[in-house]
Order: C-alpha cells, then structure tokens, then sequence
C-alpha cells in the first residue's frame, strides 16, 4: 500500500481560509467604514468627531478608568488567591483550584443576570435601596473576570521552585520580603498576563454595563452597539479601529514586557 | 484492513443520505417556503395553537399548494430595516412601524398592494386607513396599534400626580422611574414635556385638528434649537431615574421595584396581569398633553418572492377570529373590528366611552357607508359605538384620541439624535477620573520620552567612541609612525583575510551542524 504523505504545512490550510473570511475580511470592512462617512467617500470625519463631540472621549477616558479599577482589583483579590492555590498544602488534589474555575463553566451572561438577581434579593432582605450604576457595574466586571486573573499568576506562581523561597529564608529574608523580593518578581510574566486578560475584555464590554448600570452607565462599548444599532455604521466602526489599536498597544507592551522578563529569568536558571 | 475501509463506505453513505434525503424529498413535494418578518411575541405561534400552522392548513385546502412559513423575528425595527435594506433579505411579509414603513416607502423598498386580493381589509375601521405615513394604504394594511403613555404604581404614586408626563420628571419618585431605552419614543415624549407650557396655553384655543398638527410639528420637525431644550430635560431626568430599559421595565414594575415607566399600551396590558399576581396595583394612563399613537402594519418587502401568497397571509391575518386569537395571546389591540373583538374588549369596571371616532375618516366625517355598518352592530348585536365600556389600555378613549399623533421618520435628522442621546446618558468625569486620565498621558509621554532619550543616547555614546577611535589612530599615524602604521595596515589586512577565511569555515560547519540537528528533529518528529 502506497504511504499517503501529506506536507504538514497543508494542515494550516483550513485554518488560514477561517483567519481570512472571519478575521481578516471584517477587519477590512471595518477600516472601510471607518475612513468613509455616511455618503461613501473617504474622509477622517469620524476619527475627528472621537475627539470633538466632547461625548465620546470622555466616555473612552470612563472606559479606561472603569476597566483600570477592575484590574486593580482583581489583582488584589487574585493575587494572594492564586498564591493560595499554588501552595500545596492547600490545594491538593486541585479541587481548590476547580472550585475557583467552576463560575467560568456557566454562561457570561447567565451569571450576570444571576448577580443582578442577587443584588435585588439583598436589597429586599436587607432592606436597604440598591442603586445600579457604576459601582455595580464594576463588581460584576470584577466576578465576571477575576478568574482571568487567577489562572495565569495560579500556573506561573505553581511553577516556581521552592527552593527559592527556601533559601530566601534561609539567607534572612523577613517573610514579607520573599513575597516582594522573589515571589513577586519572579510571578510577572504571570501577572503581566493576567492583567491584560483582564483589561482588554473589561475594556470593550457592553452587556455587564446595560444589566448591571440600568443602560445608565455609558462606556465605550455602549456607544458602539448603539451606533450599529441605530445604522450609523461608519462612527461605530472608527471607535472600534480605536479599541482595538488600544489593545494592540497593551498586547505590544505585554509582549515587550515578558521578553524582558524572560531574557532575566534566563540569567537567573 | 478492509474491515476498517466497509466501515468507512457504510459511515459515507449514511452521512450522503442523511444530507440527500430531506433535499430530494423537499423537492417531490414542491413545498413553497412564506417567510414572515415581525417583533418577537406578536402573533399567536405556540404548540397546541399556531395561526401560521392554520394558515398552512388554509392555504393547502383553498389552492392545493403547500406552503411552509418560516417565521423570523427581530428586536428592533431600526435592525430590521437594516436587515432589508443593507443586506436585501428576501422576507416575503414584514410588520413595521409607521415611521419605519414611511422610511421603506421613501426608500422605494416596499410592493405596492393589490386591494382587491384583501377583501378582509373591509374588517378595519377608517381611523386605522389613510395615516400620514402611508396615505390610501397602498403599501400597508395594519395589524395592531396602540398608544404610548405611562404605567404606574396606584399604591405608591398620588392620584394627584397623574395626569400629564410630568410624573416621569417628578422627583418625588426618584430612583423610582423608568424611562425607554429607545430613542424614537423617548425624544418624542420628552419633546411634549418640554413645551408643555406652550401646549396648555394652545389647548386654551386651539380645535384638535390645530393642537394635533402643532404637537406632530414639535415631535417630527426636529431642529437643534429644540433638541437642546430636550436635552436639557432628559438630562435633568437622567439623575432620578431607575434605570433605562426596553424590556426590562415590565418586570421592575411588576416586582415593585419601579413605580413609573413609560410603557407602550399592549406591554401595560401584560404587566397590569402579571402585577395582580404579586399582589401589586399598576394602572395606565394617556397624559393630557397628548401623545403618540402608533400603528405596525404588514407590508410585503421589494425582495418579496412570493408577492401573491403574502398578499393571501396579509388577508388571513385580517379575519376576525384570526386577528382576536393573536390580540388574545400578545396583549395588543387588533385593528380589525368585529362583534366578538368589542366583547372581548369590553370591561364592565370601566365608564362607557364614545368610539364612534373610529369610523370618522380624517376629515372627521362618518361615511353613509360606515353610519349603516354602526347602526347594524347596533341593532344586530346591541354593540352601541357611543358608549364602549373599553379600558383606555385596548383603545384610547375620545378626549384622549384628539391628541395623539404619530410619529414619521428623522430621516438625515437621525445621526443628530443619536448624538444628542449620547450626550444625555454621558456622565461629566469625576474628579478621579480626570486624574488619573492625567497621569496615565503624563505617564505615557513619560515613558515615549524616555525611550527617545535613551536611543539617541545610545548612539551618541556609540558615534563618540567611534569618532574618538578614528581620531587617535588618524593622529598617531599621521605625525609619528607612518611606516610602522602602513606596516601594521598591512598586518591587519592579512590578519583580516585569515581571520574571515576561519569564520567561513566556521560557518560553513556550523550551517552543516544545523541541518543535521534540524534532520534529526524531523526524523524525531
């Protein structure tokens, strides 16, 4: 029988058909719309308007503010978190560790309607008036991706040799200085990881806003949907181009980041 | 070996009869496909009851002919239009609101109907026919209509408190009011509120025709002028509302956690329901400034392929039993008038009302043919139009009638609502926020800055030990020891040559090493 030999590289054909008909042909369409204004023609209009509606901006300056509070936050409650996992005295077996991932096997947006069901639920047993808006919105951000952040630092920070922490002790390192002196350094490719993880959806999201905010609260995403929603097509897609050259700097300055981290950690192995 | 290869074929052929099977037997049948485009939960379509399913059955008995709908919904009209007009989806019925069938219509997107395939049309009282958006219905026949006024809680809100739009602005219920997330609506209410002082000194004078047209000039010609002072009110609801909402309003309401919302007449009727069960007492009323009467139509799409069968399912849906089966699953008024419809809607509870508006054409007259169909409801089934007992949720009464206006489309005016919308919903920055937006740009050109700096540092470090090189050499051979230093150029030419003679062969080896290692990686691999 005749060996069928197929190049490995034709198994990445499917694949690149995927990335052009569903990433990179929208993206295109999507620049399109961008650098054209509602007659067709081509035109910087809607990258202008961004900065002058005096709306806008403004609402991209919440964004950022909004989603920077919710990393904060999720790396102060994530970090002794995943340090906690990562210690095997607690977390044999990982069922610790799966216990922390289980809210992620439920729908999105399942879990956000159930917080806000819950948030109303207290509301009424305490009897005390819960207002949604900004507060809530950045609780449910905070539920919804603190996993992203406890996962990363979790396999970085389960990696790590003991014997560091060991000899840190041994040579007279106070405890809190192994954590800031060698844990903590060495934990930064998963830290930097996990904070993009966190910052980039919490950046772009809608649905948690209007659910959580009541529609009162208006971040970027908001006024995205609502401009593909009302047929403005062109502004929509220019706010997106400019979401997305965000992300792409953060994942520029990630990866900048962990290179520098690697290039050290190599020194030190 | 050849186990493995039978079970291949038998898997294959399965898998091609699956696939065929359905495809063949489809086109034995010769099975014509409806497609029916409408909002989510507004026809009667369950398990047990389905007027789609019926039409079906109609359909196949009257002609022979089998059709299958396929039912599609969208959830909000601004989309749907998109749907049709951007991506040319071949939807043979559609049900859009007045405006947006005004929008198709300019956009030639809409098939003009032929009357005479719609018998049933003759069930639709006049005040229905011949609107401003559609004049002579040569493009629509309605279907449900309504009105768009406020739902309250009778428990928490006083009586005095309800009569005009003023109550979705009163404070005393802050944290206590919805307003709609939809801007159509919105603007348009807030539009009233914001000249209400002008409307009541008109009503003072004016006939309703006047106070009509001058409500439908403040909602539809809109300027920038106006919309600022709009702007200016919702902006001063902003802050003691509960929250927007499209559909959520209904459940805030009915578990008490709202007690005001501006609310569309068939979801009041679904909420006052629902709200009886928990115990909770909501009401609805039209407030005396006026408001917004609306109509969805059926219309058949330009990219309609089955122009004659949807003319068919447009009468269907026009039949009185028909039209109060679906008035009875969705909560909405029908527009199609029967004995059995006005027994449905009658309510004992409620004071007898004139609706004999209904069959006034617009200049407010009653046809002969129409004073003969009202006297035969009379006398054949003491149905006397002149006094209803018809809740103002099913139908508005007179007085309210006399000032509801419906809405047309902003047209090129939409982007500046939009952005005005925007606007009302941006909060101002908090202090917080500024600065941090402060130090995260100080701290980015920081960072640029730095970078720059240390670049050009760099190679200016570097370009000076060049030039520093270049200078001693230059020096010590021109003045001193110009033999020694031809002598030593040479050296360093010949040293040169052996020098990259060695790196070659270096790597040339290496080169060699690599692809050994790399042949060996592959045979692992």
């Amino acid at each position: 029988m005749k060996k069928i030999t197929i190049k490995r590289k034709y198994l990445a054909f499917p694949y690149a058909i995927f990335m052009l008909l569903f990433v990179l042909l929208p993206l295109a369409l999507i620049v399109f719309y961008a650098f054209t204004n509602a007659d067709g023609s081509i035109s910087l209009e809607n990258f202008i308007n961004f900065f002058t509606d005096g709306v806008t901006f403004n609402s991209f300056l919440d964004s950022i503010w909004i989603a920077f509070i919710t990393t904060v936050i999720c790396f102060v409650i994530g970090f002794p978190v995943a340090y906690i996992l990562a210690n095997k005295k607690y977390n044999r077996n990982k069922t610790l560790f799966l216990l922390f991932l289980l809210p992620m096997w439920i729908n999105f947006l399942l879990r956000t309607i159930a917080t806000r069901a819950m948030f109303e639920a207290f509301g009424s047993w305490l009897d005390i008036e819960i207002t949604f808006g900004k507060a809530t919105t950045i609780f449910g951000m905070v539920y919804n991706f603190l996993p992203f952040m406890i996962i990363p630092i979790y396999s970085t920070l389960s990696s790590l040799d003991k014997s560091y922490t060991e000899a840190a002790l041994d040579l007279g390192a106070t405890p809190t200085k192994v954590i800031t002196r060698v844990i903590l350094p060495l934990a930064i490719p998963g830290i930097i990881s996990g904070i993009t993880m966190v910052f980039m959806p919490t950046l772009s999201t809608f649905v948690i806003s209007d659910l959580l905010g009541n529609n009162l609260v208006q971040l970027l995403g908001n006024i995205i949907n609502l401009e593909f929603t009302q047929n403005s097509w062109n502004y929509g897609s220019a706010l997106s181009i400019i979401l997305l050259l965000l992300m792409g700097l953060t994942m520029f300055i990630e990866k900048k980041y962990n290179n520098k981290t690697q290039t050290a950690g190599g020194r030190i192995w | 070996m050849k186990n493995k290869r039978l079970t291949v074929l038998v898997l294959l052929t399965l898998l091609l009869a699956t696939i065929l099977i359905p495809v063949l037997s489809g086109c034995n049948n010769n099975v014509i496909v409806l497609k029916v485009y409408n909002a989510q939960d507004y026809i009667q379509h369950g398990e047990e009851e389905s007027v789609l399913r019926d039409f079906e059955k109609y359909y196949l008995e009257k002609t022979g002919q089998k059709v299958r709908i396929q039912y599609d919904t969208f959830d909000t009209l601004e989309r749907a239009y998109t749907i049709i007009n951007k991506r040319e989806a071949e939807y043979d019925v559609m049900c859009p609101s007045d405006y947006i069938i005004e929008k198709m219509k300019k956009n030639d997107l809409l098939i003009e109907l032929d009357k005479n395939k719609i018998p049933n049309l003759s069930n639709i009282p006049p005040y229905l026919l011949d609107r401003n958006f559609d004049r002579g219905n040569k493009y629509s026949v309605p279907y449900m209509w309504g009105t768009v006024g406020i739902m309250y809680n009778t428990d928490k809100v006083d009586e005095e408190d309800v009569k005009n739009w003023g109550l979705l602005w009163n404070d005393k219920y802050k944290n206590k009011i919805l307003m709609k997330d939809s801007i159509r609506d919105s603007v348009f209410i807030a539009t009233i509120y914001a000249y209400r002082e002008e409307l009541e000194e008109l009503a003072k004078t004016a006939t309703p025709e006047e106070y009509r047209d001058k409500i439908s000039d403040l909602t539809n010609n809109i300027t920038a002028d106006k919309l600022a002072l709009v702007e200016k009110e919702l902006r001063t609801q902003y802050d003691i509302l509960y929250a927007y909402e499209v559909d959520s309003g209904k459940d805030s309401m009915i578990n008490g956690e709202a007690y005001v919302n501006l609310a569309w007449s068939g979801d009041a009727v679904w909420a006052i329901e629902e709200a009886l069960a928990n115990g909770i007492n909501l009401d609805y009323y039209i407030p005396e400034e006026g408001s917004n009467v609306w109509f969805d139509n059926w219309v058949i799409p330009k990219y309609s392929k089955n122009v004659d069968i949807a003319h068919e399912f447009i009468n269907f849906m026009c039949d009185p039993d028909i039209a109060l089966r679906n008035m009875d699953e969705t909560g909405y008024t029908t527009a199609v008038i029967s004995p059995d419809i006005i027994d449905y809607m009658t309510d004992e509870e409620v004071d007898a009302n004139d609706f004999t508006y209904l069959f006034e054409d617009n200049d407010g007259n009653i046809s002969a043919e129409n004073r003969a169909l009202i006297e035969y409801y009379n006398d054949e089934y003491g149905i006397d139009f002149s006094a209803l007992q018809i809740p103002e949720l099913t139908m508005p009464s007179t007085d309210s009638a006399e000032r509801l206006v419906e809405m047309t489309d902003f047209g090129e005016k939409q982007d500046m609502v939009v952005k005005m919308w925007t606007r009302v919903k941006a909060l101002p920055l908090g202090l917080e926020v500024k600065i941090f937006s402060i130090l995260l740009a100080i701290s980015i050109v920081a960072i640029i800055a730095y970078s720059i700096y240390k670049k050009i540092a760099n190679k200016k470090l570097v370009a000076g030990k060049i030039e520093q090189m270049g200078n001693s050499t230059a020096a010590v051979s021109g003045n001193f020891f110009s033999n020694i230093s031809t002598k030593t150029k040479d050296l360093f030419a010949t040293t040169k040559k052996k020098f990259t003679a060695l790196s070659d062969s270096f790597k040339n080896k290496k080169s060699e090493n690599d692809k050994i290692d790399n042949n060996d990686q592959q045979d692992n691999n």
